[in-house]
């Protein structure tokens, strides 16, 4: 017997306890110091008497995944682990880009509206939606799953909103004859959120919206303007006022060196709309625009962005972020993310915790992007770019596609994290932006240091909250 | 010696991933059955 692999631990300040958490099983204990002096006696062994209280503590431990049988055990149960993520029927996903067009001209992007990016962007046809719908219901009859996962993407979904409408409705049929269960996400700038658009779509499963702000209202109007350069802040906080209360609303937001001091102000801001309980998470996520010769190799950004400025394929550039590189030997990335959560904390919004990150849906065999031209990509990160299909809905031969998708099948960037504790939460980081980087699928994004951050985070609220329970 | 139970462990598939944690989740988690 021996710890597992997957431990992690924060010591927690002013009191002899320590927070264990096992990434592998997700439990989280609140120990004595000597406890967790236990699993560093049991990793040196050899094993010695043991008495009963100490007997007892370990059994706790082994019952929580703290304490396996062997090392090689830890590494069989991962292969297991992923290998009942890629194959889980439980849940359909399918992201789908109503159109690569965008209303916004972002500074971080050179898509959208600038120059004449959108006369030639892809946008989804109403006879590529009906493809791609019985495509779907082709998928919900040989899964059978429990439940159906819609998200709308873009460019700018709502652009597209004859798409957007018919796949919801059509699909929303389709589960409800199968008896699974229909959700819609959209990912939208926010422009042109209404009520009656979400109201249209609520008896159709409609989730939730995510809604990008970039900052307070002058940093948000410079890094998202529309073409002319007008502001964009206060019609999307009031697109967000009159549809609030009707779904859930998360707010995200991409911060860079520049911009990442006026997010307290932004949260203010939040905190003081009528809308603010309603807003159901706040996270935000960091852009950093170095030049890539001082990238340090092997540290590669939480948010892939395109080498040379280019776009990442043909994906919104608003989630994904910019500019060109990424250095995090300063520690900027990690030391902001975590301040911007406990700001974000502070103000009462949920929001994430840092730590579970992933797997995502590229380690998933039944989630799948589909781009306006039905081809079909492994992760948004990837969609728009040909090479990178594999597959389309109407399921044509075809060799590139068939070679890319063995390409993705073989995605375990993980393998070469070593003995790393946070890979059952990490899986090797974002696909996109290791191969952005690297140029491989395979290579790792690795960004423990940010793990670590979330941790201490989440120890803190671990430890308030069991003194909380022992107050009462 | 003291342990306190913060969370159990679980079954960690069924909790498993978001559409994209990194770059274009929603954020939010979809309801579970």
């Amino acid at each position: 017997m021996q710890p597992s692999m997957f431990n992690v631990r924060v010591p927690l300040e002013d009191r002899n306890d320590v927070f264990l958490m096992n990434t592998f099983t997700d439990a989280q204990l609140i120990v004595a110091r000597e406890v967790a002096d236990l699993l560093d006696r049991l990793e040196a062994g050899p094993r010695q008497p043991w008495t009963a209280a100490e007997r007892e503590a370990l059994a706790t431990l082994t019952e929580h995944g703290f304490i396996v049988e062997s090392r090689e055990a830890d590494h069989r149960k991962l292969d297991e682990y992923f290998r009942a993520i890629r194959e889980d029927q439980e849940q359909l996903r399918v992201t789908v880009l109503t159109t690569l067009q965008c209303n916004f001209a972002c500074d971080y992007c050179i898509q959208g509206d600038h120059g004449d990016y959108n006369k030639h962007a892809a946008r989804m046809s109403l006879d590529t939606a009906a493809a791609v719908a019985a495509w779907a219901e082709g998928r919900l009859d040989a899964l059978a799953p429990a439940s159906f996962v819609l998200t709308f993407f873009g460019g700018e979904p709502l652009l597209n909103m004859p798409v957007l409408y018919y796949l919801s409705e059509r699909l929303w049929r389709a589960c409800h004859a199968r008896g699974v269960q229909f959700h819609i996400n959209i990912i939208t700038n926010g422009l042109l959120l209404t009520p009656e658009m979400v109201d249209r779509l609520l008896p159709f499963g409609l989730n939730a919206v995510k809604i990008t702000l970039d900052g307070d209202r002058d940093t948000h109007n410079r890094m998202r303007p529309l073409r002319g350069g007008q502001g964009t802040f206060d019609r999307i906080v009031d697109n967000v006022r009159r549809i609030a209360g009707r779904c859930r609303i998360s707010i995200g937001g991409n911060f860079d060196e520049e911009s990442v001091d006026s997010y307290p102000a932004l949260l203010d801001f939040l905190r003081g709309q009528d809308f603010a309980d309603k807003l159901s998470r706040v996270a935000f996520k960091p852009v950093i625009r170095e030049r890539r010769a001082e990238t340090p190799k092997g540290v590669i950004p939480l948010t892939a962005v395109g080498a040379e400025g280019r776009p990442l394929s043909g994906t919104c550039m608003t989630s994904a972020g910019g500019g060109t590189s990424i250095c995090d030997s300063c520690n900027f990335l990690d030391d902001k993310m975590s301040f911007l959560r406990d700001e974000t904390k502070k103000r009462g919004f949920a929001t994430v915790d840092g730590v579970h990150m992933g797997p995502c849906e590229i380690h998933r065999r039944h989630a799948h992007t589909v781009g306006p031209d039905g081809s079909l990509y492994a992760c948004p990160g990837f969609a728009g770019d040909d090479k990178h299909s594999t597959g389309h809905i109407d399921g044509r031969e075809d060799a590139s596609r068939a070679r890319a998708a063995e390409r993705f099948d073989a995605v375990a960037a993980w393998k070469a994290c070593d003995d790393c504790a946070f890979i059952p939460v990490c899986a090797g980081g974002c696909t996109t932006a290791g191969h952005a980087e690297h140029g491989s699928l395979q290579a790792p994004s690795c960004h423990k240091a940010s793990f670590e951050a979330g941790l201490v985070s989440l120890a803190r609220d671990a430890a308030r909250a069991a003194e909380c329970e022992l107050v009462d | 010696m003291k342990i306190q139970i913060v969370k159990q462990g679980g079954n960690k598939v069924k909790t498993a991933g978001n559409v994209c944690p990194w770059l274009v989740d929603i954020g939010i988690d979809t309801p579970k059955q």
